[in-house]
């Protein structure tokens, strides 16, 4: 009895204890300096996936205390006080604050103290859509060099939380070159690289099977370059390219790659067969393939036939697009979606949205390379309205390329140099159902000073639903395999190809 | 007993001494650094790569002593400890173990000299002393342990195992393996073979598992691995003396071992036929100390005459001066050179350059290889990039200096010179933004980083750009301007289109012509002459108009041109040598010999479009 009653009496004491010792008081009478406050990345008024790992910041106000709460619509506010400018957010915490405010809004409030005074910034919002992002992301880490690598890799990335792993590094390959990683419709049991210089090849991971192949043909003039897998899982399209360099050929570019041939051809991952067209190897430049949401459609990218260095490098490419069944391989006449003669503009790396409302593209003034050039931008093309949309909010002034869809079609991430004009960084933005964009925000990383230091650039990023599951040790083994080859579809007329595969065949 | 102990702390000072002696005046550890580019970040980025690879830590370990080679002194003592420290811990492993030393004045020193003689090698890289450090330290500490904490070998050497290979992987592990077992040789009891069959397995189970499952090493390096994984250019190539220096500390027990179990034996049969000991006499006690000390002397000599390069260590240092643009250093040094050096001429025309005197002096150095001496665009390796970074920095076309600065940051992330380019250039380039990213990697140097602290303030206001010469005069002669450039002479004309005085472009742009026997675009290029100041008319050039003009008499610019008579006479000398050898090339170069400093001569003897030399040119794969 005796033991109760003491226990009954220190409880509160250990309670208040405990209370005082968690809560951190929101600073009074601070002062209102009535602007946003400065913080780095720049996450301020984004619409942001309720699946997404917490968004740290650093603020960037100068203060020897911060403190920030975090105020849902529904639910406990949280909020963090330190003495540090980093921000960091806590896991559980954020999981609850997203999971219970679908649709709603999130109040971020900052409050840093200089010499003792209080200051309080203006509110900002974080808008909590209904769309849940992809959990993974696949990217490749590089230099930002334009003829030399050394060390290079694909990886994987956990959007909801900080989790980064491997999937293959060229070091696993006798520091070989590995490139142009796609997945069919973002599923991460269907995807493929390439490799070359050292145990050169593709690697192509389908339904739980790992193989090696050799894509170049006596009858293509290259290996497969730029890939995109066709809605059943069981056809890439690929352009195969004579690829070029040069250096500062346009002002405020440092380079630019261009192709002297480029054709298109599909692999059929079953029979181990390319096939092609007439229709598609032309004398002038296909490529970029990508197939419509539907699969009965493949679009491209095409520029007149480099005639000479100066056609090569200052080229134009419209958007263009064939019928093409997988099935009966019949090709239909090819069509022309929006011709860079009326746009003024050079259309490169079209990715169609799942719902097959959209084509996202780039737009730059030459080219098709545009991780090089300044003024890259994305748009959005609107198939039914036949319409160039150009999201507001979107772009930078600094390179906005590579792009690639979530599976709901809801979420566009892509590459932008938006944050120091050099390295490559991923950025996420919310696309609505008229395809007007949210304002992009960058990758979030548990250390919200990821992005001031980190040297590599995020190259190709793709969203993908899950992880990938099959060891980065399994894929380093079939990649050192040798690759089999391929065969070129005996039912194609040669004589009929009128482009860079023949031209290629007379040189020789 | 205790002479024995006297002899080896008498060897292993004076062997340390030594070293010392032998890497502050001979060895320069400052030039392994600044030939391997050597960097080490405080960074989390940084330290977290070294883990993803069975051996990364003592590679990172190393790169953070070895940062230290930037001084002199520091590096040398570096240079003279670790081996040291390697060699004191393996001797008291031996006394632990075996209770002596077998031939200490020979054994012991053999580290210390071995690694001295590899530390001739420029691209040596330390890891492999910090490894054998590592390996001498485990052993110490499970054998010591065994005898002084009287802790079971099992528990000791088993777990080291795995530390080790975590550590220092590779071959590394299996030398600690070899060695451990070698040692549990010397008492052989049923449980310690036990253990040497655990180890034996474990030291094949370890690195396979861990390539299978674990790290994305290959095969190969998961059991062989012995130097890091780096750029083409700073390869190593590892000779026989490094072969035999990775199996020293094996070697060392497992004569040691050898000579126990055979003293032991003599002991026995001596015992047995007299218990009286022998009576040393002075030249007894004293030969094998002599022998001994004569063995090492000549293994030293051997092991110095295949490492020591000096003319690597003297292409090694004018790489360096020019680096720290000590041109005269350069202009010295060059003429010290035997035979042709491409980088050699590239630096030597670069420090010409730099001291006003490239039309003077350009053909002081044979340009064997014409313009691909005076630009290294072709063919484009991994060991031109940071070098073509540096020339195109040198006469201002930024935007080519930065492309090549991307280039060797590839190949090496984070070498303080590369960076500093990088920072410089982007904020020449007005690329604030870009430099703050440079320039944070940088700080994480703790030895480079005072270099940032007089551009910090060009980084945080950009208005202060204008109050700092260099990044003003860069500016000034810098363009940004679209077009194909296809040879070093298309940037040229695009830099002095921009400024016309920018005197290193036109004197370049004026040799590259030269130097392909291209009169029309000399003829051309000469429009830019009157805009840079010169007194009187370059050698280089007078000698060129003056060959020139014996071949078009009628060329009006030519002959508009006015020439020096010591030029013109010189040149009939020339003439007249060469009329005298009848046609004989060879005698005519021999005849020749006292204008071999003449662009006459380069162009009927050393010119590649006579010589046919020429460099292969690899076709390079976009990167995308």
């Amino acid at each position: 009895m005796k033991r109760t009653s003491f226990h009954i009496q220190v409880l509160p004491f250990v309670l208040v204890i405990l209370f005082t010792a968690c809560k951190t008081d929101i600073p009074e009478n601070a002062e209102k300096t009535n602007k946003l406050p400065a913080i780095y990345p720049d996450y301020t008024e984004i619409t942001i996936p309720p699946n997404i790992a917490p968004l740290n910041f650093l603020v960037k106000e100068t203060g020897e205390k911060f403190v920030v709460r975090f105020t849902p619509e529904n639910g406990k506010s949280v909020v963090i006080s330190d003495k540090s400018p980093s921000i960091k957010i806590n896991a559980g915490d954020w999981k609850r604050m997203l999971s219970e405010n679908l649709g709603k809004q999130l109040k971020v409030d900052v409050f840093v103290s200089e010499n003792g005074n209080w200051k309080q910034f203006n509110t900002f919002t974080q808008q909590i859509s209904n769309d849940e992002i992809d959990s993974y992301l696949s990217y490749r880490l590089i230099n930002s060099a334009y003829v030399l690598w050394f060390e290079m890799g694909i990886y994987q990335r956990n959007l909801e939380n900080f989790e980064q792993d491997v999937i293959i590094q060229n070091k696993s390959v006798g520091g070989g070159c590995i490139n142009c990683h796609s997945l069919s419709r973002n599923n991460p049991e269907k995807f493929m690289f390439h490799i070359r210089a050292k145990f050169p090849g593709t690697v192509i991971y389908n339904n739980g099977k790992l193989e090696k192949v050799e894509t170049k043909t006596d009858y293509t003039l290259a290996s497969a370059a730029y890939g995109n897998w066709h809605p059943d899982g069981k056809h890439i399209a690929f352009s195969v390219n004579k690829i070029n360099q040069n250096f500062h050929v346009f002002k405020d570019q440092s380079n630019e790659v261009t192709d002297k041939y480029s054709d298109l051809v599909i692999y059929d991952t079953e029979n181990k067969t390319l096939t092609t067209s007439p229709a598609v190897s032309t004398r002038s430049r296909e490529n970029l393939p990508e197939w419509s949401a539907d699969g009965k459609t493949l679009y491209y990218i095409s520029a007149p036939e480099a005639i000479d260095d100066s056609a090569r490098t200052i080229a134009r490419y419209s958007l263009m697009k064939i019928p093409y069944d997988v099935e009966t391989k019949i090709w239909g006449q090819p069509d022309t979606v929006i011709s860079a003669g009326q746009t003024g503009k050079s259309i490169t790396f079209p990715r169609t949205s799942p719902d097959g409302k959209f084509i996202a593209f780039c737009m730059t003034e030459y080219g098709y390379f545009t991780i090089h050039h300044k003024n890259s931008n994305i748009f959005l093309f609107d198939i039914e309205k036949q319409q160039i949309i150009h999201p507001e909010g979107l772009n930078s002034t600094e390179t906005d390329s590579y792009h690639s869809w979530s599976s709901n079609g809801r979420w566009l991430i892509f590459s932008s140099r938006r944050m120091d004009g050099v390295h490559t960084r991923t950025f996420i933005s919310h696309i609505d159902e008229s395809g007007k964009a949210g304002k992009p925000f960058v990758l979030p990383q548990e250390n919200p000073e990821f992005y001031t230091d980190y040297l590599l650039n995020f190259n190709r990023p793709e969203l993908m639903t899950g992880k990938i599951t099959v060891s980065p040790q399994q894929i380093r083994d079939a990649a050192r395999e040798a690759a089999s080859p391929v065969s070129f579809d005996p039912d194609v007329n040669i004589d009929a190809l009128s482009g860079a595969s023949k031209i290629r065949n007379n040189q020789k | 007993m205790k002479t024995e102990r006297n002899i080896v702390f008498i060897t292993i000072s004076a062997f340390a001494f030594i070293s010392f002696l032998v890497a502050f005046l001979f060895i320069n550890p400052a030039l392994h650094y600044s030939e391997q580019q050597i960097a080490w970040l405080q960074g989390i980025h940084f330290f977290k790569y070294y883990l993803t690879y069975p051996g990364g830590l003592a590679e990172y370990f190393t790169l953070f002593v070895s940062q230290f080679f930037y001084s002199k002194w520091f590096g040398s003592a570096i240079v003279t400890l670790f081996p040291l420290l390697t060699i004191i811990f393996l001797v008291n492993t031996l006394y632990t173990r075996i209770k002596s030393v077998f031939l200490p004045v020979f054994f012991i020193p053999l580290i210390q000299v071995s690694v001295l003689a590899l530390m001739s090698d420029y691209l040596f890289n330390f890891s492999l002393v910090i490894n054998l450090f590592i390996v001498s330290l485990f052993l110490y500490c499970c054998f010591y342990a065994e005898v002084r904490l009287k802790l079971n070998l099992y528990f000791s050497l088993i777990p080291s195992l795995f530390i080790i290979y975590i550590v220092s992987g590779g071959v590394y592990f299996l030398i600690f393996t070899l060695s451990a077992i070698l040692l549990l040789f010397n008492k052989p009891e049923r449980s310690k073979l036990v253990l040497v069959a655990t180890i034996a397995i474990l030291s094949f189970i370890i690195p396979w598992f861990s390539w299978k499952f674990i790290y994305l090493t290959t095969l190969e390096h998961a059991f062989l691995r012995s130097v890091p994984d780096v750029a083409p250019m700073l390869r190593y190539s590892k000779p026989t003396l490094f072969l035999v220096t990775l199996g020293i500390i094996p070697l060392i027990i497992a004569v040691n071992l050898i000579a126990e179990i055979f003293n032991s034996t003599l002991k026995k049969k001596t015992t047995k036929k007299n218990s009286l000991p022998p009576v040393k006499t002075t030249i007894k006690k004293f030969l094998p100390l002599v022998l001994q000390t004569a063995g090492i002397l000549i293994f030293a000599v051997i092991a110095f005459y295949y490492s020591h390069k000096p003319q690597d260590k003297l292409k090694a240092e004018i790489r360096l001066s020019a680096s720290q643009e000590k041109w005269d250093d350069v202009l010295f040094k060059y003429q010290q050179v035997d035979g042709y050096d491409r980088m050699v001429n590239f630096q030597f025309n670069r420090a010409i350059s730099h001291s006003g005197q490239m039309l003077e002096r350009l053909f002081d150095y044979p340009q064997l290889l014409g313009s691909q001496g005076l630009f290294l665009d072709r063919p484009f390796t991994s060991e031109v990039a940071l070098p073509n970074s540096d020339l195109y920095f040198d006469l201002g076309n930024i935007d080519e200096s930065q492309r090549f600065a991307f280039e060797s940051q590839t190949l090496m992330a984070y070498s303080p010179l590369v960076l500093k380019r990088l920072i410089l250039n982007s904020l020449i380039l007005e690329d604030y933004e870009a430099a703050k990213t440079f320039g944070k990697v940088l700080n994480e140097n703790p030895v480079e980083n005072d270099w940032l602290k007089k551009y910090e303030i060009v980084m945080e206001n950009p208005v202060k750009a204008t109050e700092n010469k260099l990044i003003a005069e860069k500016r000034n002669i810098f363009t940004r301007q679209g077009g194909l450039f296809f040879t070093p002479r298309d940037k040229m004309l695009n830099l002095l289109d921009k400024n016309s005085r920018n005197k290193k472009a036109f004197e370049y742009l004026i040799a590259f012509d030269l130097l392909e026997h291209d009169l029309a675009s000399f003829t051309d290029d000469m429009k830019f002459y009157n805009d840079q100041g010169y007194k009187k008319l370059p050698k280089t050039i007078e000698e060129a108009v003056v060959l020139f003009l014996s071949q078009r008499p009628d060329n009006n610019f030519l002959r508009s041109i006015r020439l020096s008579s010591e030029t013109v006479n010189r040149f009939r000398e020339f003439v007249k040598v060469m009329n005298s050898s009848q046609g004989n090339k060879e005698k005519a170069k021999i005849q020749a010999s006292a204008f071999r400093n003449t662009y006459w001569y380069y162009v009927l003897f050393d010119s590649p479009v006579v010589t046919k030399v020429k460099l292969e040119t690899k076709p390079s794969e976009a990167n995308y």
